[in-house]
Formats: structure tokens, sequence, C-alpha cells
């Protein structure tokens, strides 16, 4: 027993003072009231009969008394606030580890219920993660009088929503805030934070509220059995149908960057067949549309044709077209995106080459002007109107300062130089090719035969792309602040223009200056850590989530690393750019959730939690004040009634 | 009594009603605001108890204890005040209220990177905080692989006394921050302004700290942090070790190793492969700076597999860190380049094998019959030579194997000459000569001399009819063929020869129909009069090239046949046997062709025999041997060539006359007269080589004993031959935590992204595990498609080394590709970070609020800010209510009014 209200001294203290009042009050001699009789008399009778009955009132004033105490005393003990002690050898330490993973946001239709349709998607039906709390109300209703409880959510980790507690209204308002993420579930961090919180604890219980089948590290199941810590788990919704996407994700053609190559996984819950409209739009534009018909339990990969004209951000849209339901909403959206496809402006200075002009006539969204040389010295006041300039084996007088590709630099008189030239390669080829070079990725340059190249030499902070024997062949770096590419022999002088390689590399490089094209995948899924190169100055981001939240992002080297949360597009501003990450729910293990009809961990069947042990909670004050107002009431009636005094 | 009980009937209604009315409110909490205050209900129904109040009434009605009128009514307000406070607080009211209390978290590192000056000095700051805490509470959490609670007892001398590293080592090598931060976050009691102080060096190897600190800040945590003040230990450590991507065997490469050093000083640098001291450069003093720098060594590798280099400082300026001066890698260095080399003449071949194995390269020799059959028998190997073979001993099948070969895989391939190779083996017009980088229609010098051939013709009495007809047929076609600078005799025999025709010009074509067509059957059969009759004829005759077709049915006795073939063979007059019929002597047939340095054909059919002579005949006269001494001479430079000095190289004795195909293909090596003697070019991934001399003792004696040959073809082999990673897969395999994380892309020969492609990811290690005491461990994960054409793969990792990822990719059940990589984790990463965290644990501070090395006094401050909580209002209402009830007793125990009528007491 402990008071955490008055402490004993101050009870005791408020009892005495009370009590002596009270005792005062009841040693007071009532005043005899002067009563005119006529006639003595009459009521000798009465006062000899009142002599008689002289003693059974003291004791009637001292059971009035005693009882006046009683009643002191029960409300000073209440002041006190009276706990029984949680030393007690019944006392249990509960860690609740709830799944608040997108499965449980599942809504499921009442049972006897009529089937949802897609014209009224079950908004009203109760999440399973409403039934959950249902549960964990019930739960905290059922603690022993000396149990505490921890409630933790488990996402993509594990996050305390409350300490170890026995607050009942912590506790409530705890599960009443309790809402599913959209991403999956890590048994692991919940376990291990309920290792390290139960340390010590006499009866730790771990209890897992979810709706799946558990799964989580195999030594945790040792930690957990060496502390007997007892593992226990309360299953909530049941098998509901569901239709969703698995995976989405789009790639740009390597050669031809206007189409696109879509992967898109979708899939059913067990039971009917199932027909749904799969719809992607590109901008909230939909450019494609198909009916599938997918077995129920199946996983279906359409054959999708190689999307056209396909921009930038893409979403894959899913919705049934039947009438037996869907349960989650979130996987019935994905998204994707595509490099961006800027409209960039090239000139190429060339006496005429049909190769070049072949390969860069491949990318519509490239704006090409061709001129001569002799026209470029008179429009060279212009070149801050391109994006990139190639000199086709010619050379300008100054250095450029817009990004620039150079064919077989060859300096004449007069002319601004990348390299000094020290003489030629005869009929070189690559024996030295960077493979780890995005420019380089999609292309194999080892059997290009070369008539000739220049011998150069390179400055430090050049990177040598590929290399013969004799000297580099594929050269980038930067020349007063823009960089460059370039290839130290005529293209056309190879059979290099014959390939498909040769427009790779140009439209690569050309998109290279402005981003790294290949860098990133075109989506990812929620929970994981993306990392966004920013420039090297920048310290800050902020982050735009798909809700419109705005979140700072620390910047660490020029990297900063992003956490997507929700399933959309996430926008990372920074100073002097954007970059955007499309992230999807993308778990099949929460699309596909059934929960079984029995909970297991390691293959073993988890129980329902332990029962606290019955009896009072722990606040004792409100008996002792219901208490007191029973004792005012039958007070009242025995006093007016004489039965006390 | 009726009265009464009328009374006690109203007074039961009106408690009954109020009783229910009072039921309708909510069971779950009301609040609501009274003035400025904002109060709340927990348990609203407990109003219920005011009901109690009419009843209270009802009894003041029946009493006896003959108060006045007022006072009756005063004591029975009083008594229903009480029973009001009482139901009120046992509905457990309560109103809103600020708490400033503060809980206070502190978070102390004791992983490996902490020093333990620092650790005594997070020490004595929970020391500082414990003794200056005042009514806020205190708990620890001390952290490093995995985070715990300290205990801190009440009783105890010391509050910090808990603080202790982990014994177990692998606990000690990891600091995750993030779990630290969510365990300190539920240890929080309620209704605290809840601050957390980190004490470390902002090391961090696990874990995303940054996401916690958010989360934990979302929930009104506030995070400050102290760093350790004493600044990172001395320390000098090797920070990674880089070797080429590809590695040939025998070919000298350098090892990069990187070094980082928290102050100047000198150290030795050694340099271990496989347990030994690197051959070409074991090590050396090196003088270190303060911050990066790079050393770079050269080594060599002489055998394929796994080879494991350990490199290891040893400073002499102070080091924190052992572990971290060791870096150990284990790349796996692909076979010995493997060579097929078919020789025409096996038993020569011994020279050239012998310059190829002196430079580490794997031969396989085989004879002619060796040769693969497809492609994927030519799969281990890089580089085949095709030595003095005719096209007649390689069917169609096996061309199109090589092609393939070369095209498709990398091959290199190198036909070299001989009296069989190029024109001279029939070579013209087959896939082989489309794929070599010369033309084998040779233009004929002025000064060539012409074939001389000679047709020894089996007319013994078993040849009659039939076949004598069609042997004739062959001849006369032979005859056509023939230019007239070329000579032709036939040569009939039974048991003795006679001329048929005379050897004479093939420009006499008419005569010489004329004179095959008298040739008649009988008598017996004898070779050799007849070879020696051909023999006499063609060595009085002036030619670049005599041969001898022999043609019979029958046995004939063996007797100084081999000698004078051997004796023809020296004087370059060759042979072919053609054996016609069951009854041939086949191995005497056979024998001599061989001995002949010809072709031997045996057929059961008269009508292969004009194609066989046609055959032949072609074979010989296109051929274009050039035997004569010279010296090769470079006319384009080639990278092989560096090293070899060409210009005193010996002399070959001869070669085959082919043409340069002219751009891209380049001649390297020519002869006097400008035709080539190596020349190559590109084939699809490959390259194509030819050699038009020989690689034996015949053309090659003196170039194969010169010492500068070995290296020539060595480097000319390597060159040249299969690289074989253009095979993989691209791999991308690094760590992340305790993971590997791989991904591949597929992107086909048409730049096509694939997909539907399906594998398995292994890992393998650590390869050696030296010093970490570890088998070797083998993980597998399925590779998972993520977007067109790139597929992903995680696999725990345990331990540290170095470690083999490879990926067997299939498709549609069939072989598609593989991909390798290695992935190196040689300590962990507690040693491996040299600067300090302070940029971490400021950019969390900031994210959770907080300060850098906060004052104690700041920390537990309130500072303006409070927490909303609920103060309850049911213990003044208790004392309410005791107050309520003395008045009550006193109303009761005092007399004043007036008493009427029958209440009076007596």
């Amino acid at each position: 027993m402990q008071l955490l209200g008055l402490s004993l001294i101050e009870v005791l203290a408020v009892f005495a003072g009370v009590g002596a009042a009270i005792l005062g009050l009841y040693f007071l001699r009532v005043r005899r009231r002067e009563i005119l009789v006529p006639f003595a008399p009459l009521f000798e009778e009465l006062l000899m009969e009142h002599q008689r009955e002289r003693l059974f009132g003291r004791l009637r004033w001292l059971l009035s008394l005693l009882l006046a105490l009683l009643f002191c005393a029960a409300l000073a003990f209440a002041l006190g606030d009276p706990r029984r002690s949680t030393a007690g050898d019944a006392s249990r330490a509960l860690v609740v580890l709830v799944d608040v993973s997108a499965s449980m946001g599942s809504r499921e239709p009442d049972t006897g219920a009529s089937p949802s349709t897609n014209a009224s998607p079950n908004q009203a039906e109760p999440t399973r993660l409403d039934q959950a709390k249902r549960r964990l109300h019930r739960l905290v209703d059922e603690l022993g009088p000396s149990d505490r409880l921890l409630i933790a959510t488990v996402g993509e980790r594990a996050t305390p929503r409350t300490g170890l507690t026995d607050d009942v209204s912590v506790l409530g308002q705890a599960i009443d805030a309790l809402r599913p993420e959209q991403a999956g579930t890590r048994l692991d961090a919940g376990l291990e934070l309920g290792l390290d919180v139960l340390e010590g604890e006499a009866h730790p219980e771990i209890v897992l509220v979810g709706d799946g089948e558990w799964t989580a590290r195999p030594d945790l199941r040792e930690a957990l059995s060496r502390r007997q810590i007892r593992l226990s788990a309360l299953r909530v919704g049941r098998p509901a149908p569901n239709l969703g996407i698995l995976s989405f994700a789009a790639r740009r053609l390597p050669l031809d960057r206007s189409r696109a190559a879509i992967a898109i996984e979708i899939s059913a819950t067990s039971g009917p067949d199932r027909r749904a409209d799969l719809t992607i739009s590109d901008g909230g534009h939909p450019i494609y549309a198909q009916r599938l018909t997918l077995p129920g339990g199946a996983r279906l990969r359409p054959d999708l044709p190689q999307l056209s004209g396909a921009n930038h951000s893409l979403e894959a849209h899913l919705t049934p077209a039947d009438d037996l339901g869907d349960a989650l909403d979130l996987d019935d959206h994905a998204y994707a995106l595509l490099p961006a496809r800027r409209r960039s402006r090239v000139l190429a200075v060339s006496r005429g080459d049909l190769y070049l002009s072949a390969a860069l006539l491949l990318d519509e969204v490239l704006d090409v002007s061709e001129i001569t040389p002799e026209e470029y010295a008179t429009r060279v006041h212009e070149e801050p109107g391109f994006d990139v300039v190639i000199f086709d084996e010619w050379l300008p007088p100054s250095a450029p300062r817009i990004p620039a590709i150079y064919l077989r630099p060859q300096p004449q008189a007069g002319s601004y130089a990348p390299f000094e030239v020290t003489g030629e390669i005869v009929s070189p080829y690559f024996s030295r090719l960077d493979r780890h070079a995005s420019l380089l990725r999609f292309t194999a340059l080892d059997d290009v035969n070369i008539a000739r190249a220049l011998s150069v030499r390179t400055q430090p902070g050049d990177h040598v792309l590929g290399a013969s024997p004799d000297g580099p062949l594929l050269v980038e770096g930067v020349r007063e602040g823009a960089p460059f590419l370039a290839f130290t022999f005529a293209p056309r002088e190879s059979d290099l223009v014959l390939r498909v390689a040769w427009p790779i590399l140009l439209l690569d490089a050309i998109e290279g200056f402005g981003e790294a094209t290949h860098a990133r995948l075109s989506s990812t899924r929620t929970g994981t850590s993306e990392q966004v190169l920013v420039p090297a100055e920048v310290q800050q981001a902020t982050l735009l989530e798909p809700n419109g939240e705005r979140l700072a992002l620390p910047v660490q080297h020029g990297v900063a690393r992003v956490v997507a949360e929700q399933v959309g597009i996430h926008r990372v501003e920074f100073a002097g750019g954007t970059a955007e990450i499309a992230a999807n729910l993308d778990r099949a293990d929460e699309t596909l959730a059934e929960p079984p009809s029995t909970s297991t961990l390691w293959g073993e069947t988890l129980h329902a939690p332990s029962h606290g042990r019955p009896g009072l909670r722990r606040e004792l004050w409100p008996p002792l004040v219901l208490f007191a107002l029973v004792w005012l009431l039958i007070e009242s009636f025995a006093w007016h009634r004489r039965w006390t005094l | 009594m009726r009265r009464h009980f009328l009374g006690l009937l109203l007074t039961l209604l009106v408690a009954t009603g109020l009783a229910l009315a009072l039921w309708q409110l909510p069971a779950d909490g009301l609040g609501f605001s009274l003035a400025e205050f904002a109060l709340r209900l927990a348990r609203p129904r407990a109003l219920m108890a005011i009901a109690l109040v009419p009843l209270v009434i009802y009894a003041a009605t029946l009493s006896l204890a003959g108060l006045s009128r007022l006072q009756l009514v005063l004591a029975t307000t009083l008594r229903a005040l009480g029973v009001v406070a009482l139901a009120l607080a046992l509905s457990a009211p309560s109103r809103e209220i600020d708490v400033t209390t503060v809980a206070l978290g502190v978070l102390v590192d004791v992983s490996d990177s902490i020093t333990d000056q620092a650790l005594d000095d997070a020490r004595r700051r929970v020391r500082e905080a414990y003794a200056g805490r005042g009514d806020a509470t205190l708990f620890l959490v001390a952290y490093a692989r995995h985070a715990r609670r300290v205990p801190i007892d009440r009783d105890a001398q010391d509050p910090a006394a808990g603080i202790e590293r982990p014994t177990d080592a692998h606990e000690r090598n990891a600091t995750d921050l993030e779990q630290a931060l969510t365990l300190a976050e539920a240890l929080f009691p309620p209704a605290h302004l809840r601050r957390l102080l980190i004490l470390s060096d902002g090391v961090q190897t696990r874990g995303d700290d940054m996401r916690a600190a958010r989360a934990a800040a979302a929930r009104d945590v506030e995070i400050s942090y102290a760093m350790d003040m004493h600044g990172r230990p001395a320390e000098h450590a090797i920070s990674g070790l880089e070797l080429p991507d590809a590695i040939d065997v025998g070919q000298p490469f350098n090892v990069r190793v990187q070094v980082f050093a928290t102050q100047a000083g000198s150290a030795h640098l050694s340099l271990t492969q496989d347990g030994h001291p690197n051959g070409l450069d074991p090590g050396r003093d090196v003088t270190l700076e303060a911050g990066r720098q790079e050393f770079t060594l050269r080594s060599v590798v002489h055998r394929a597999g796994p080879v494991t280099y350990v490199a290891e400082l040893r400073g002499d300026t102070p080091d924190h860190f052992p572990e971290n001066d060791r870096f150990e890698t284990t790349p796996t260095i692909p076979g010995r380049p493997a060579v097929l080399y078919v020789e025409g003449d096996r038993a020569h071949a011994g020279p050239f094998v012998r310059a190829l194995e002196a430079a580490e390269l794997e031969v396989d020799v085989r004879g002619p019959a060796g040769i693969p059959t497809s492609a994927r028998e030519l799969a281990p190997f890089d580089f085949f030579v095709l030595s003095n073979v005719s096209a007649g001993e390689l069917g169609a099948t096996q061309q199109l194997a090589i092609e393939r070969w070369v095209r498709d895989q990398g091959g290199g391939f190198l036909m070299a000459g001989g009296d069989r190779g190029f024109g001279l083996g029939g070579w013209q017009d087959t896939r082989l000569a489309r794929l070599a980088p010369v033309r084998m229609d040779s233009q004929r010098r002025r000064d060539e001399p012409s074939l001389a051939l000679a047709l020894v013709i089996d007319k013994s009495g078993s040849m009659n009819g039939q076949k004598l007809d069609l042997a004739k047929e062959a001849a006369k076609a032979t005859a056509r063929m023939l230019s007239a600078s070329d000579y032709l005799g036939v040569i009939g025999f039974d048991s003795q020869p006679e001329h048929v025709v005379r050897m004479q010009s093939a420009g006499n074509r008419v005569g010489i129909l004329r004179d095959i067509g008298r040739l008649a059957s009988r008598g017996g059969t004898a070779i050799f009069p007849a070879l020696d009759l051909a023999y006499r004829d063609l060595s009085s005759i002036r030619a670049r090239f005599k041969h001898v077709i022999l043609l019979t049915d029958g046995q004939s006795p063996e007797r100084g046949i081999s000698e004078l073939v051997q004796v023809m063979r020296a004087e370059g007059i060759t042979l072919s046997t053609v054996g016609l019929g069951a009854d041939v002597n086949r191995a005497l047939l056979t024998e001599i062709a061989n001995e002949g340095g010809g072709r031997s054909y045996f057929t059961a059919d008269p009508h292969s025999i004009p194609r066989i002579f046609m055959r032949e005949t072609t074979t010989v006269s296109r051929g274009a041997a050039v035997e004569e001494y010279f010296v090769p001479h470079a006319v384009e430079p080639a990278d092989f060539l560096r090293g070899v000095d060409i210009a005193h190289a010996p002399y070959l004795r001869g070669y085959v006359a082919t043409q340069a195909r002219g751009r891209p293909s380049q001649v390297i090596l020519a002869s006097d007269l400008g035709e080539p003697i190596l020349a190559r070019w590109r084939v699809g991934l490959g390259w194509s080589l030819a050699w038009t001399s020989d690689l034996t003792n015949r053309w090659a004696a003196d170039w194969l004993s010169w010492p500068g040959s070995s290296r020539f073809f060595a480097q000319l082999v390597r060159e040249h031959m299969r690289q074989r990673h253009d095979r993989s897969l691209p791999m991308e395999a690094h760590v992340e935590d305790d993971e590997v994380r791989v991904s591949i892309d597929a992107i086909d020969a048409a730049d096509e992204l694939v997909e539907d492609l399906e594998g398995e990811v292994t890992l393998d290690g650590p390869v050696a595990g030296q010093g970490q005491g570890q088998d070797e461990g083998h993980q597998t994960a399925p590779l998972e498609s993520v977007a067109p054409g790139r597929y992903e793969a995680r696999l725990p990792l345990a331990g540290y080394g170095s470690f083999r990822v490879s990926a067997a990719i299939t498709r549609d059940g069939q072989r598609y590709g593989q991909a390798l990589a290695r992935v190196d984790r040689p300590y962990p990463r507690e040693y491996a970070q040299q600067e300090g965290g302070a940029d971490a644990l400021a950019r969390i501070s900031a994210e959770g609020g907080g300060q850098a090395d906060p004052t104690l006094s700041w920390l537990l401050a309130p500072r303006g800010r409070a927490l909303r909580a609920d103060r309850p209002l049911w213990p003044p209402l208790l004392a309410l209510a005791l107050g309520l009830f003395l008045l009550d007793l006193l109303s009761r125990r005092l007399r004043f009014g007036r008493v009427e009528g029958r209440r009076m007491l007596p």
C-alpha cells in the first residue's frame, strides 16, 4: 500500500483535526430548552422513564461519535489517494506491439453485410486497426490492479506511444490516436524495444496485435526465452477480398527515350476470379487502359506495350470491375517517375556530318541548330541561348561557356582546345573502358574499329571513360566551369556511327549534362531510405510529402537522405533545384494480407494475453467515497429518527 | 401513514428520474469549460449519486430531532451539499493545467569509438545531472550496437555506476543511436517535459538516427548533445585497398592502398599475397601525413582462383584502433587464359606450346580430330589457334561454331599457315576464310613456278569397267581445271607403271584428254614402281608445288613405299591417296598420305572419284606457299608488340601467300614483298588473326627458338583473347548496415531492357577469414525484378573480410548469363570513421530543437514550455465534503429557532 495524495502524516493530521472537531461537537452539551409547563407532576412519570434510559442514550451517543469519526477517517484516508503496491507477485508488465502497417487500414464488411460496390467504397466499415483499438481498450479495462502497460506501434520502425504506465487515461488516449501507416511491418525492432523495456520486470509479457503472420529474427526468440518473457497475440481481421498493385516501375528505353518500358504486377487475394480496370496516367492524363482478368490468389504481370510519349510522372490505378469488394484502397494506386524530358537546344557546329545529324534527330525533344564554323564566328553571342554545343572536327576561338561535346578536337591556329594534342594514334581500339560510368552504361564499345585518333594529354580532374593502349579516346571533364565530353577521334572515321551505341552515347551525354540520367530507379517502396544528390554547397532541403506536409531535410556532403513514408510523389526542394521520388506500397504481404486463423511466430501458436488478477483497480479512494456517501444517507435516516444522536 | 407512503413514493420517483437523467451522460468522459477553466469528468455517470439528495430530504421530513424549521432546513441543505460534493468527487473531475516538470534522459554512447577518458567524462556529467536534478526525473540509457536502460539505484553512492561498456566485443563495435532514441522515448514518465541529452562522439554505424530524431521531435522530445571534449584519439588506418577490376594471371598490376592518419609520422606498409610477402613489392616504409593519402604497390598473380591480399600498416604514431590497421580483400582471379591449339602436325607442336606456357597460358594441344563442334565446347577457351589444318578436316558445323564463338562470345581466333593452311588447305570460300583478316586468293607473282601434279592411277583388272571409266573422267576433269602454267602427268599402273600422259604443260589439254582416254585395265597392283616413276617425273620438273594423287582399289606390296614417300616429302613433293572399295590397304594409304603431307580419302562409290580429284586439285592448285628466308617487318603499331624487338627478329623460312583485305583489317607484320604475315581485325566481340607462316620447325624454327618469340606470342594471345567479363551482366554490390545489397542491370544486344529473368544471388565469405576465426558462410537470395531490366537482392552479411557475390541468371529455364562482384568489409565501421560525427549530432539536435553542450540548468528549466495535463479535483471536493459534514454536525448540535408542536423533544 502506498499513498500518492496526502502523506500519512498529513492524512493523520486531517483525521486528527476533523476528528477533534467532531469530538468537540459531540461533547458540546445541547442546551436544554426552557419549557414552561402548567403542572409539573404531569411530567414526573416521563422524567423517571428518562432516568431509566440514560445509560442506553450514552451508548447511542458513543456509537454516533464513532460513526462520525469513521466517516472522517474514510475521507481523510481517501485524500491520501491510497494505492495497492506494485510490488505484488502478480503485477504484470506488458508491452503491446500494435501492427500499424498498411494492411491494418483494410476495411472489412461486417458479417452478413452485403458486399460493397465500386460506387460506394466501404469507407464506413471499420478498419482492422479500428478492431484492434476495440480489443486494446478491452485489454486496458481488464488490467489487473497493479499491471502496467506500454503501447508501441510497429511499422517500418518501432515507435513507443506511451511509457510503461497504469494510467488508463494515458493508455486510452494513445489507443485512440493510433493510425495506420503506409508501409510494412518489421517486428524485429518492436521485439527489441520490448526486450529493453521489460528488462528486470517481474512478469513481463509482449502482446502482438495485428492481422498478418508474424516473422522475426530467430535470435530474438532465444532472447525472449532467456528472459522468460511471455509472448501472446491478439488477432484482428479476417480474409477480405482485395485487389492491389504489387509493383510498378518504368524506364525509358536506352535508345529511344520517347518510349518507356513499363513493369507492373497486380494481385488478388484468394477467391473467385477478379476483373479490374488498369489505367496508367501521365501527369493526370490517361495514356493507357486495359481490362484485366485475374484468377483469385494469383499474381499477374500483364504485358504492356512500350508507351510512347510518356513524359515524367506516371500513375497506375487499379479499379475493381466486379462487385466482390476491395478491402485496401492504398494499394490501388502506384507511381513511377521517368527522367524528365527537357527540351534542350543543341548547337551543332559542323561542316556537315550525316551521322551526327541523324543521331541528333532520334530525339524529338532536342532542338538542333546546325551551323558551319564560319557562321559560328558571327553567332557566338547566341551561345547562351543553347544548352549544349557540339564541335565537329573544329574548335572555337574561345572556350564555350555551356556544356560542349568535341569530336576530334584538333586545334588550329587561334583556336581554343580542351587538350594539348601530342600526335596521332593509328587504328586505336578501346582496350580500357570505365564500366561504372553512367554514360557508358548501355553501350558496348569494346569492338569499335577506329581509323585514327588524336593523342591528347588530359588535365588533372579529367575522367577518361575509354582509352586505347596509346591514349584516351573518350574523356569527360570541366573546362571554364562548363562540362564537356570529348571524342578524340572522328566518329565517322570509325564504325561507331553504324552502331546503336553512337546515338545512345551522344544523347546520353546531352541529357547527362543536366543530371544523372540513370542514377535512380523510377519508384521505390515506402519506408526505404533514398539518397538525393544536391549541390555541395547546399546545407538544407525541404521534403514536400504527397499529403502536402513539409519536412526539413538535413544535407550532408551533398546528399539528402529521404525516407518516403507515404504512397505518392515526394518532392525534394533545395537551393538551385528539385528532385522527385515516387514511392509505392510495393509489398505483397500487405496487399495480400489474409489474417490466419491463429497467430504464429517462429512456427509456434501464440495464445491470448494473460488475464489481470481480479480485484479492485489500484485506486482505492473511489470505494472510500462511495462508502462515505452511503454512510451519509443512512446516518440521515438514523439521526432524524433518533436512532443515533 | 398514508402520507408517509406517498412521500416515500414521490421521493423514489424523483430520485429515479434524476438517476436516469444523469445516466444519459457519456460513459467515457465529459469535457466542458467553466469560466476560463477547462474541466473534464472522467466518470460522468458517477454523478447519479446526486439522486441520493431527495432521499436525504425525505429523511428530514421524518425527523424526530425536534429541530426548529430553520435548523432543519440548514442541516438538510448541508447534508445534501455533502452528498453532491461526494458525487462530484466520484465522477473524477479534473482541470487542465500547465505542467513544467522535466524528465531528462541521458543517452551515453559506450561503443568502442568512445575513449575511456570520454566515458569518464560522460559519467561525471551523469553524476552532476543526478545531483542537480531537483524535482526532475532522470533516467539513463547506454547504447552501442544495442541500447539498454541503466537503472539508477537511489541508495547507490554513484548513480553512474551502471554505465559500462558491453563485455561482448561484437556489441561494442557498432553504434545504433536510433535504437537508443526509441528506447528513451519509451522510458519517459507521463506528464513530463521530455528532454534527452546524448553523450557521444557522433559516430553512427547502424540505424537511421535522423529518422528516429524526427519522430521523437514530433512527439515533443527535445534532443541536445554533448560531444566528447577530448577529441578523437590519435589514429592511423587503412581505409581502402583497391585492385583493378580485371586481373589476369601473369599480368602485373597496381594495388592502391588508401591510408588515413590523424597526425604525421612514419610507418611501415606491408602487403601480403595469400600469407606470403607480395613478390613484386612486399612493402615499404612510408611517411604519413595528417589526412588521407594513397600508396601504390605492384603485384602479379601467378595462379587462378581466389587470392587474398592483406595490407598492414605499422606506424610509430599513437593508434587507438589496431583493428583498422589491416585491410583484407580477396579477388577471384579468372583461370589462366586457356588456349586451344589445334596443330595439323601435332608432333611439331612442342616449341609453340612451350612459348605460350612460359607466359602462363594454359594450352590444350589437339589434333584436327579434336576440334570442338559447338560454341559450347569452345566456351572454356579464350583463344583458339588453328595451325596447318586443311579445310577438309573441319565440317561446316565446326566452322560455324568457331565463327559464333568469335563473333558472339568474344573469342580470339588465329589461323596459322603451313602446307595445309589458308589457300593450301583449301580454305577458299569457306566460312573461316570470310572470318580471316586476309584474302586467300593470292595473286601469284610473275616468277612463281607452276604446280606439277602427277596422277598415279591403278589400272589393274579389278578396276575394269565403271571404276576405270570414272577414274579417267576424274583425270580429265583435273586436266581441265589446271591452268596452262601447271604441269600434269598421268601414270597408269598394274604390275608395272606406264606413262599414260607424260609430264607436260596442262595447256596441252586436247592431247592430255586423248591420252587419258586410252587408259585400259589389266594385271595386278604394284604401287612402289608407279610412285617411283612419278617421283622421277616430278623431281626433274621445276615447279613451286609438286603433288601426287594416288588412286588404287587393291592390295599392293608395301616394301619401299614409305621410304620413297619420305624422300619425296624431303624434296617438297606431297602425296595424297584415294582408296576405292573395301579391299584397299587402308593402313598403308593413310600412312603414306600422312608421311607425304597430303590427305587420304576412302570411298566405296566410284562416282565420288571425280569429286575427290577435283577437290585435291583445287587444294593444291590454289595454294601459294612461299618457301624462302625473310625477315618480317612491322608495318603498323600494335600494343602487343611493346617490348618485342621485331627489327631484330630472326628469319622465317616460309609462309602462305595471301592478300590484305584493307580497312578495318590491319596488317601488323608483312613480308619483304608486302604480303601479310600477321593481320587482324575485329569480328563481333572477338578478334580474328592470321599468321601466314607456320608455328612449327618447318618455317618458324628460327623464330620459335628466338628469345623474344615467347613474349611476342604471349602478348599477342593476351591482347586478343576473350575478355570474359564481357559475358557478364553488370552487377553492383555494396554493404549497408549488415546487408549486402545487389543490383543487376540487364540490357540485351539490341539495347532493350531484358525482363523475365530469374536467378539467385549467392554470397560466399569471408573468403579467407584470416584473423576473424570464422568459417566461410554461404547465403543465397532470389533476384527480384524491381523495374524493367533491373533486378535486386539483399543478403544478410555476417563477419568481416572479403565476400564473393555471384548470380546465375536464367530465362525461361535456360542459362542467360552470370554476374560477379566482390564486397569488402575488412573491419567494423565503428573503426572506419576517422572524422568526428559533430555534424551528425548537430543535425539531430537541430531536428530535436536542442542545443550543443547545454548546461544542466538549461536542460532542466521549463523555458516557457509546459505540457497540458489534467489536475484531479476530487481531493478538494473530499475536503469540501468533510467541511460540510462538520458544519452539518454543528448545525445539529446547536439549538436555535423556534420548535413547533409535536416536534418538541421531551
